[in-house]
């Protein structure tokens, strides 16, 4: 069916609204990479037909051509929708491997596709390798001790869904606006009916779920007052509060507040770490958070070794210049940051 | 109402030491996620409604269906095939939606994403092999007025939710960071002496699979794939040992850690998280 080699590797560009999502420009990179691998053609795959900007946006990552599931004027389709259109038209183009990632969505509309398809489907990989005339995705099993390389070995196309910590977006160099395909596609009706959508403020969201938290530690425990203080420089900057176990256990925050192994693991891109030591156990819970920003008087502290940033000081006069520094309320009304 | 809830034994790794000889240590527990679909269900259903376990497994997954019937359940069913040790997600699926046929149930839950493998697939692609509609990442789920849809909450990220209107028979995936399953609900005793597992094969199911669509190749120590985001080249070995852990160069110390005044030292924070808060979609 396939050539030994070659064919096209598609990667589903995310989009949000009219925009591209974050992860769009890393799954074109990855298309890109992989196709390499197999020596043959990069190609994006999209819901509508995508603005000129966005194209230029799309440039530097080296997709060949982009083929655009042309759908009716009206609400974005649902991902059911789009598992349906997308597995049609694989279907008939037959690309060698189509490439999500491994966002909410990508993980369910590439199940729904290897699903429709009965085709291979590989989660969450970290790397990709030639695999004689075939490809080979390197994962993750047995919670996380060992990977695992997997090869394909049915027919194309393939399905993967690549981890969103191994994804980068690696530039092609300049390059030209990717080809646009239109391409017909039966998005079908969708089945379940959207309600309502809100959100959650900051300040009530689940620890393992927040972009930005403020930990506290044990001093606190000493001024039990000035939690005040804390929780409103946590609540300026849009965060959730949470501490170490140690607070925990001394009742100043509940146990859904706790930060660490036998508490909640933080997924922030931000935190702010004031009077926690960094003792293993807690460390374990913010190993995924992006940036680390440490108040601490022991400059010593293990805290220091992770922090992008390190305050040796005292939280107790921090803090307050802090909260006078930050604007009241920057995200309150929810302005969807 | 008859709820089918579809639970996991999962299995991690404890200890492995891959220099020979090899030896490894696994660990097995009913998957927390499923214990979570479980909840969900035996909440909605409230005692008016049937509940059943049902999981694709070994013998020694019927460990899983007596902690489901400790919290509760009163039927169990295991699915098991020597062809199914190892399967892909799409495998296990097949027989999922093949049991959950015959079950004939109106509502389906499953763990959004179990805590050892983590495909986060299998609950689509149930959905999509029955053609059912398919909430996922749900956080709640109660009856809607007119008393035969649902109303599904779910869970999206950076504290976003939304609720679906979904007629029955339909899937829901469980987002795992919801509430605790209880533990144990009263009547345990009796209905773990009396629960009997009703164990079918994939065959029995009609669930005829030809080829296998992957196969492992390898398993090997975990690490990382190199990225080029990163100049490692021009590195000290410490930076690049670094980089390749944590994907990230280490600044050095002195621009790092500060020791000012707490005025001076708060404007440094305040710099450092205006420019990250701003960074961020
Ligand atoms: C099985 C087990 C599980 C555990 N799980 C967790 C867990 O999930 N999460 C968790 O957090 N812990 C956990 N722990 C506890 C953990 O080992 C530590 O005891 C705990 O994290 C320490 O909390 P801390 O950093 O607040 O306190 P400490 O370690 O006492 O540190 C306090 C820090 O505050 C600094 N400090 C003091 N005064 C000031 C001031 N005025 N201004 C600035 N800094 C100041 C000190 O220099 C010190 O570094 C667990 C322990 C065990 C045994």
């Amino acid at each position: 069916m396939a050539a030994p080699t070659g064919g096209e590797v598609w990667s589903y560009l995310e989009t949000v609204e009219e925009d591209l999502h974050e992860t769009a420009a890393q799954a074109a990179a990855e298309a890109r990479r992989v196709a390499r691998l197999l020596e043959g053609r990069a190609c994006g795959v999209i819901a509508g037909t995508p603005q000129r900007r966005l194209l230029e946006d799309l440039a530097p990552f080296g997709l060949e051509r982009i083929f655009a599931l042309g759908r009716a004027p009206g609400p974005p389709p649902s991902v059911e929708q789009l598992g349906r259109a997308l597995a049609a038209v694989a279907a008939r183009r037959a690309p060698r491997l189509l490439l999500f990632a491994a966002t909410p969505l990508g993980c369910e509309v590439a199940a729904r596709v290897a699903a429709r398809l009965r085709r291979g489907l590989i989660s969450e990989c970290v790397d990709f390798a030639r695999d004689g005339d075939g490809l080979a995705a390197r994962r993750s099993v047995g919670g996380g001790r060992a990977h695992a390389t997997v090869a394909w070995c049915g027919a194309p196309p393939w399905v993967a869904t690549v981890s969103l910590d191994a994804l980068e977006a690696v530039r092609a160099g300049p390059g030209d606006v990717a080809e646009v395909v239109a391409e017909e596609a039966d998005f079908g009706a969708a089945r379940t009916e959207l309600v309502r959508r809100w959100r959650v403020e900051p300040r009530d969201l689940d620890l393992s779920e927040a972009r930005v938290v403020v930990g506290i530690g044990k001093p606190i425990l000493q001024r039990p007052a000035d939690l005040a203080i804390v929780a409103e420089v946590a609540e300026r900057l849009g965060a959730a509060l949470g501490g170490s176990r140690v607070v925990v256990d001394g009742g100043l925050l509940p146990r859904e507040r706790q930060v660490g192994a036998s508490g909640k693991w933080l997924a922030a891109d931000v935190y702010l770490a004031c009077g926690i030591s960094g003792s293993s156990y807690h460390m374990m819970g913010v190993k995924a958070v992006k940036h680390l920003l440490a108040v601490n008087l022991d400059r010593g502290a293990p805290i220091f070794q992770r922090a992008e940033l390190g305050v040796v000081g005292d939280l107790f006069e921090v803090l307050p210049e802090l909260r006078a520094l930050l604007a009241p309320d920057p995200a309150a009304g929810g302005s969807g940051r | 109402m008859r709820l089918v809830v579809c639970l996991k034994q999962a299995e991690e790794a404890v200890f492995v030491r891959w220099s020979p000889p090899f030896a490894s240590f696994t660990r097995r527990y009913a998957d927390p996620t499923g214990l979570a679909a479980l909840e969900h269900a035996l909440r909605l259903a409230a005692g008016a409604a049937q509940v059943v376990a049902l999981t694709v497994g070994p013998p020694d997954a019927e460990r899983v269906l007596a902690k489901a019937a400790m919290m509760g359940v009163e039927r169990a069913v295991r699915v098991w095939g020597e062809r199914l040790a190892g399967a892909d997600s799409l495998a296990v699926a097949m027989v999922l939606a093949a049991a959950a046929r015959r079950l004939d149930g109106d509502l389906l839950l499953l763990g959004a994403r179990s805590s050892d493998t983590g495909t986060e697939a299998v609950g689509a692609a149930v959905a999509e092999l029955l053609d059912l509609p398919l909430v996922t990442r749900v956080v709640g789920i109660e009856r809607d007025a007119d008393g035969a849809r649902l109303l599904v909450h779910r869970k999206l990220p950076r504290g976003e939710r939304e609720t679906h209107r979904v007629p029955c028979p339909a899937v829901v995936t469980i987002d795992p960071g919801g509430d605790e399953p209880r533990y144990c609900a009263p009547g345990w005793m009796r209905r773990t002496r009396r629960l009997a597992v009703e164990t079918l094969r994939p065959e029995e199911l009609g669930v005829a699979d030809g080829e296998p669509r992957l196969v492992v190749l390898e398993v090997a120590p975990p690490r990382p794939r190199a990225k080029v985001g990163v100049q490692v080249a021009g590195l000290s070995l410490k930076d690049k040992l670094a980089v390749m852990r944590g994907g990230r160069k280490q600044d050095s110390a002195e621009e790092r850690i500060i020791e000012a005044p707490a005025p001076q030292a708060a404007r440094r924070l305040k710099a450092a998280l205006e420019r990250l808060l701003a960074a961020r979609s």
